[in-house]
C-alpha cells in the first residue's frame, strides 16, 4: 500500500513536471506575447509591463520563477518588487494576463467548483445508465431489446457531445420547453448539459458491462449457482455482477478524463463559466498562466482519479495486488 | 512431454510428408478476413457507404451542386426546399477557394458536364445564403482528408516506435514504452489547444510561409493517437519474433530481410489496418471537437466540426434554424458511426485484441 502509494506520487510529480515544462516551452517559444495583439503600446509601457510580469527575464530564470517557492527576483530574497509569481510548487498559480486583478487562483477558486459539480453529476448518472443498460443488455442477451440498447450505445459513443447537446437543446428545450436553454442558475440548467457530458461514457460503460456481465455468466460459478436453484436475477445481482462490473471500472479513470475534456465543449454551448470555458478562451487570447494553471490543475485531478480507481480495483478483485499496478 | 511429440513423425518418410505439406495452399489472411467481413452485414455495409461517401467527397467538384462558397445577400438563413418542388434556375459560378490542379480540372469538367445547371437549397442555405449540402460535400472532405493524413501520421510514428522498441528489445525497449506510459497519462487535449492557439494567433508574427497551419494541425494531431497504435504493434512484433514460423524459417536459413518481407510486416499489416480504422473515427471526433472550439479548421474553410458549430449557434437563437444544425450533425454521425461499426467489423474479421500478447 505505501510503495503502490509513493509510485502514484512520484508518477504524479513527473507527470506534473512534464505538463508544466511542456506548456510553458511551447507558450514562451512561439512569437507574441499575451499583450502584443492589442494596439501597440508605447515602448517604454510595453517595458514596464514585462518587468512587471517578468517577460524581460530569461527564459529558464522565468521557468524557475514560475516552478518553485525558489525566489530569483533580482532584487534578492526580500527585494523590494512585489513578486507576481507564488510558484506552482507553493500553490501559487501567478496573476491572469488577461483578467486585471485577478489571479489564476481566484479564477479557479471561482469556476472549479461549478464544472466539478457538472462533472461529477454527469458521471454519476453515466455510471447508473450505464450499468442498467449493460445489465439489461447482457441478461435479455439476443433479445430485440438487447439489439436496440446497443445500437444506442454504439450511437452514443459515435457521437460527440457537442451534437448530442444541440439535439437535447432542440428538442426539450426549444420544442418542448421543458428546461433552460442555458445558464447556470439552478439545478435544472444542469440537467441537459450533464446528459450530454455523460452520454459518451454511458454508452462506453453499457457496453463495457455488457461484455463484462456475458463473460461472468459463462463461468462455472455462475453454472453453480443456477444448479444449487437460485432465480437467475439473484444470480446476476449477488454472483455475476461483481465480476462483471471490473471492466466498468477500470474504465472510470479514462471516463472522468473524458467528462473534464468534453466540458470544453459542453460549457460553451450552455454557456456555463465553468473551468472548460475558461481554459478555451485564455487559450484563444494567449493567457499564459491561466492556460498554465488549468492545465496542471486537470492534470492533477485526473492522475488522482485513475490512481484512486486502481486502489478500488483491488478492493473488489482479490486475485489482482496493488504491487502489480 | 508435447515437445517431444511435435517431432515425432510416427515412422513416416520426411519427403513423402513434405509432399503432403506442399499440396495445402494456404489462404492469405487477407482474403479470409475479407470473406468474413462480407458475411457480416452491418460492417460491410458501412464499408459500401464508406466508399460511396469517400468517391462522391473527392468527386465534389464534379457534382452539380452550388459552390460552397458563393454567398447571396440574405436577411436568414433560406430553409430547404425539397428536390420535387425545386423551381430554381440553375446559374452556377466557378467561385472555389485556391483550388488543386486536379480539382481544377474536375470544375472545367462539371461546367462541360451540367453548363449553368444546379440543384437549389435542397437542404437549405446558412444566415450567408451559401448552400449547405454543398458545404456538408466539401465539409466531409476536409473532415476526411484530415482524418486520414492525421491517422497516417500517427499510423508512420507508431509503428516506427513499437517495431524498434520490439526488435531493440531490452533495456532500450523498456525506456521506450516507458515514456509511452508517461505520455498516456497528459491530459493531451489540454496541451493540443494550448499548441494549436499559439500556432493560431501569432501568425501575424511567424509569416505564413513558415508554417503551414494545416500540417500543424494534422501533426498535433497525429501526435496525439499514435500511442495505442505504438503498443499493440510493439506487442505484435514481440509475439512474431518468436512465433514458431518464424522460427522455423529462420532454422530453415531465411535471412532477417526475408523474415521480415514475409512474415513479420504481412501480419503487423493486418492489425496496423485495424487500428488504422478505429483510430479514424477518433481523429475524426477530435477534429471535429476542436473545429468546434474555433482551433481546428479555420472559418472560410468548412469541416463537419465548424458546420455543427454554426448549426448549434442557430439553434441557440431566438428563431430556430433547424436544418443548420440537424444536416451536418447527421451527415457527420452517419460517417462516424459507420466508421466505428467497420473498425469493430475488421477487428472481428482479422481477430485482433488490443490485449497485448503474452510473450514467452
Amino acid at each position: 500500500m505505501t510503495h503502490f502509494l509513493a509510485r502514484r506520487a512520484l508518477g504524479l510529480a513527473l507527470t506534473v513536471w512534464i505538463v508544466v515544462t511542456l506548456a510553458f516551452l511551447m507558450m514562451r517559444l512561439v512569437p507574441g506575447g499575451p499583450f502584443s495583439a492589442e494596439r501597440r503600446l508605447p515602448a517604454a509601457v510595453a517595458a514596464n509591463v514585462d518587468a512587471r510580469y517578468h517577460l524581460d527575464w530569461p527564459l529558464w530564470r522565468q521557468y524557475v520563477q514560475y516552478l518553485g517557492p525558489l525566489n530569483v527576483d533580482t532584487h534578492g530574497l526580500f527585494g523590494d518588487r512585489e513578486r507576481v509569481f507564488g510558484g506552482v510548487l507553493a500553490g501559487d498559480l501567478g496573476p491572469s494576463f488577461r483578467h486585471r486583478d485577478y489571479t489564476v487562483n481566484q479564477i479557479l477558486a471561482e469556476s472549479l467548483p461549478v464544472s466539478l459539480a457538472l462533472g461529477s453529476l454527469a458521471l454519476v448518472w453515466s455510471i447508473a445508465l450505464g450499468t442498467v443498460i449493460g445489465v439489461v443488455g447482457a441478461a435479455r442477451r439476443g433479445s430485440k431489446l438487447d439489439l436496440w440498447l446497443r445500437m444506442g450505445s454504439s450511437l452514443g459513443i459515435a457521437l460527440p457531445s457537442f451534437v448530442i447537446a444541440g439535439l437535447l437543446v432542440l428538442v426539450f428545450a426549444l420544442t418542448l420547453g421543458w428546461l433552460p436553454v442555458a445558464g447556470n442558475t439552478s439545478f435544472a440548467h444542469f440537467v441537459l448539459p450533464s446528459l450530454a457530458l455523460g452520454a459518451p461514457v454511458a454508452a462506453y460503460i453499457a457496453r463495457l458491462v455488457r461484455t463484462g456481465l456475458i463473460e461472468a455468466l459463462s463461468q462455472d460459478y455462475i453454472r453453480t449457482a443456477i444448479a444449487k436453484g437460485l432465480p437467475f436475477s439473484t444470480v446476476v445481482r449477488r454472483h455475476a455482477l461483481r465480476g462483471g462490473l471490473l471492466p466498468a471500472i477500470s474504465y472510470l479513470g479514462p471516463a472522468a478524463a473524458g467528462v473534464l475534456t468534453g466540458s470544453l465543449v459542453i460549457e460553451r454551448i450552455f454557456a456555463i463559466p465553468g473551468t472548460g470555458s475558461h481554459f478555451v478562451a485564455s487559450a484563444l487570447d494567449r493567457d499564459y498562466t491561466l492556460a498554465l494553471g488549468v492545465t496542471i490543475v486537470y492534470s492533477v485531478l485526473i492522475y488522482s482519479l485513475n490512481a484512486l480507481v486502481d486502489l478500488a480495483y483491488t478492493r473488489l478483485d482479490p486475485r489482482i495486488a496493488l504491487e502489480e499496478l | 512431454m508435447a515437445e517431444q511429440s511435435r517431432w515425432d513423425l510416427g515412422g513416416r518418410d520426411v519427403d513423402a510428408l513434405y509432399l503432403e505439406a506442399q499440396r495445402f495452399r494456404g489462404e492469405p489472411l487477407s482474403a479470409r478476413a475479407w470473406s468474413k467481413l462480407r458475411k457480416n452485414r452491418a460492417a460491410w455495409f458501412a464499408w459500401v457507404f464508406l466508399c460511396t461517401i469517400g468517391i462522391a467527397s473527392l468527386l465534389a467538384p464534379l457534382l452539380p451542386i452550388p459552390s460552397p462558397k458563393t454567398m447571396h445577400p440574405v436577411t436568414r438563413p433560406a430553409p430547404p426546399v425539397w428536390p420535387w418542388l425545386d423551381k430554381t434556375k440553375g446559374e452556377f459560378r466557378v467561385d472555389y477557394w485556391n483550388l488543386n490542379a486536379f480539382d481544377a480540372r474536375l470544375v472545367e469538367l462539371r461546367k462541360s458536364m451540367y453548363g449553368k445547371f444546379q440543384t437549389g437549397p435542397w437542404l437549405g442555405t446558412d444566415a450567408q445564403g451559401r448552400d449547405l449540402l454543398a458545404r456538408i460535400v466539401w465539409g466531409s472532405r476536409k473532415s476526411i482528408v484530415t482524418a486520414l493524413a492525421a491517422t497516417a501520421i500517427s499510423l508512420g510514428i507508431g509503428v516506427a516506435w513499437g517495431a524498434w522498441a520490439a526488435l531493440k528489445g531490452g533495456r532500450t525497449d523498456r525506456w521506450m514504452m516507458r515514456i509511452v506510459d508517461v505520455l498516456y497519462s497528459l491530459p493531451f487535449v489540454f496541451l493540443v489547444i494550448t499548441a494549436l492557439a499559439l500556432f493560431d494567433a501569432p501568425r501575424a508574427n511567424l509569416g505564413e510561409a513558415l508554417v503551414n497551419r494545416d500540417v500543424v494541425f494534422f501533426v498535433v494531431l497525429g501526435a496525439v493517437f499514435w500511442l495505442t497504435m505504438a503498443r499493440v504493434i510493439r506487442g505484435q512484433v514481440l509475439a512474431l519474433k518468436s512465433s514458431e514460423f518464424v522460427l522455423a524459417s529462420r532454422a530453415m536459413g531465411a535471412s532477417t530481410g526475408w523474415i521480415l518481407r514475409h512474415h513479420v510486416l504481412p501480419n503487423v499489416f493486418s492489425v496496423a489496418v485495424v487500428y488504422l480504422t478505429l483510430t479514424l473515427p477518433s481523429v475524426m471526433l477530435a477534429e471535429a471537437f476542436l473545429s468546434f472550439l474555433g482551433l481546428g479548421v479555420q472559418a472560410p474553410a468548412v469541416s463537419f466540426g465548424l458546420l455543427v458549430a454554426d448549426g448549434v449557434d442557430a439553434i441557440n437563437a431566438l428563431r430556430v434554424h433547424w436544418w443548420l444544425f440537424t444536416f451536418p450533425a447527421v451527415a457527420m454521425a452517419t460517417v462516424l458511426l459507420a466508421l466505428f461499426v467497420l473498425g469493430d467489423g475488421l477487428r472481428d474479421a482479422l481477430d485482433v485484441r488490443a490485449k497485448e500478447p503474452t510473450t514467452p
